[in-house]
């Protein structure tokens, strides 16, 4: 499931991919493939990223149950 | 000695750890499939030949079954039960009893012969595959026990 929450709020901050995997010291590729739903962080990341980015964990990383059925 | 750094991210982690799980699996059941093909050409009864395969395949499976029942883990999807462990006894003893029957066909070129060793080795590969299997199932099962109950302990 595409992480459009994650990809908004990074360029509401004017943030690369590059920039932002930098600063929470990932690679590109990885938050390439968290923006595209195809990799799950693990919680340390996931906090590291919303830090970053301002958010909390439940504006870039909370689905409602709805959507995670329609996804299954 | 200093630790050398871990280059890889969280992600990468997994996709390698994910490579090398495939990678042990394949070294594994190639090993099997390497001893049969051996016994078929230097015969059953010729153990120096795969002495070496051998050594690394008791010593692989050995590491796994330890590990695997040291972290209370059994398998995916079965449980370890009688009912179980009966199957997969007999499923292992009749598929391996073929293998046996097939290798030493090569070796002897008698349908007689083979039946013969398909026959014992089924009998003898079913009893010991079950008897290791609940041996297994019981340590396993202790393992568990003691994993909860340290658990427990802690949340007190």
């Amino acid at each position: 499931m595409r992480n459009l929450k994650m990809k908004f709020a990074r360029m509401e901050k004017d943030i690369s991919q590059i920039e932002l995997a930098k600063r929470v010291g990932v690679t590109r590729q990885t938050i390439g493939m968290i923006e595209s739903g195809d990799y799950n962080p693990t919680l340390k990341l996931c906090i590291a990223i919303c830090r970053e980015l301002g958010k909390t964990l439940d504006d870039i990383f909370w689905e409602e149950e709805e959507n995670e059925k329609d996804e299954k | 000695m200093k630790k050398m750094k871990n280059r890889l991210d969280e992600m990468q982690e997994q996709k390698l750890l994910h490579i090398e799980h495939n990678g042990c699996w394949f070294a594994f059941w190639a090993l099997i499939v390497v001893m049969f093909v051996q016994m078929a050409f230097f015969g059953i009864g010729n153990f120096k030949e795969i002495a070496g395969e051998w050594i690394v395949f008791m010593m692989l499976a050995l590491y796994l079954t330890i590990s695997f029942i040291k972290n209370g883990i059994w398998d995916r999807k079965l449980e370890p039960n009688l009912k179980n462990n009966v199957l997969i006894s007999l499923i292992s003893a009749v598929g391996f009893g073929v293998i046996f029957a097939i290798v030493n066909y090569f070796n002897f070129k008698s349908v007689e012969a083979a039946f013969f060793t398909f026959v014992i080795m089924a009998i003898i590969l079913f009893v010991g595959i079950y008897l290791a299997l609940m041996a297994s199932t019981l340590i396993y099962q202790k393992r568990v026990r003691d994993i909860e109950n340290a658990f427990k302990e802690d949340e007190e």
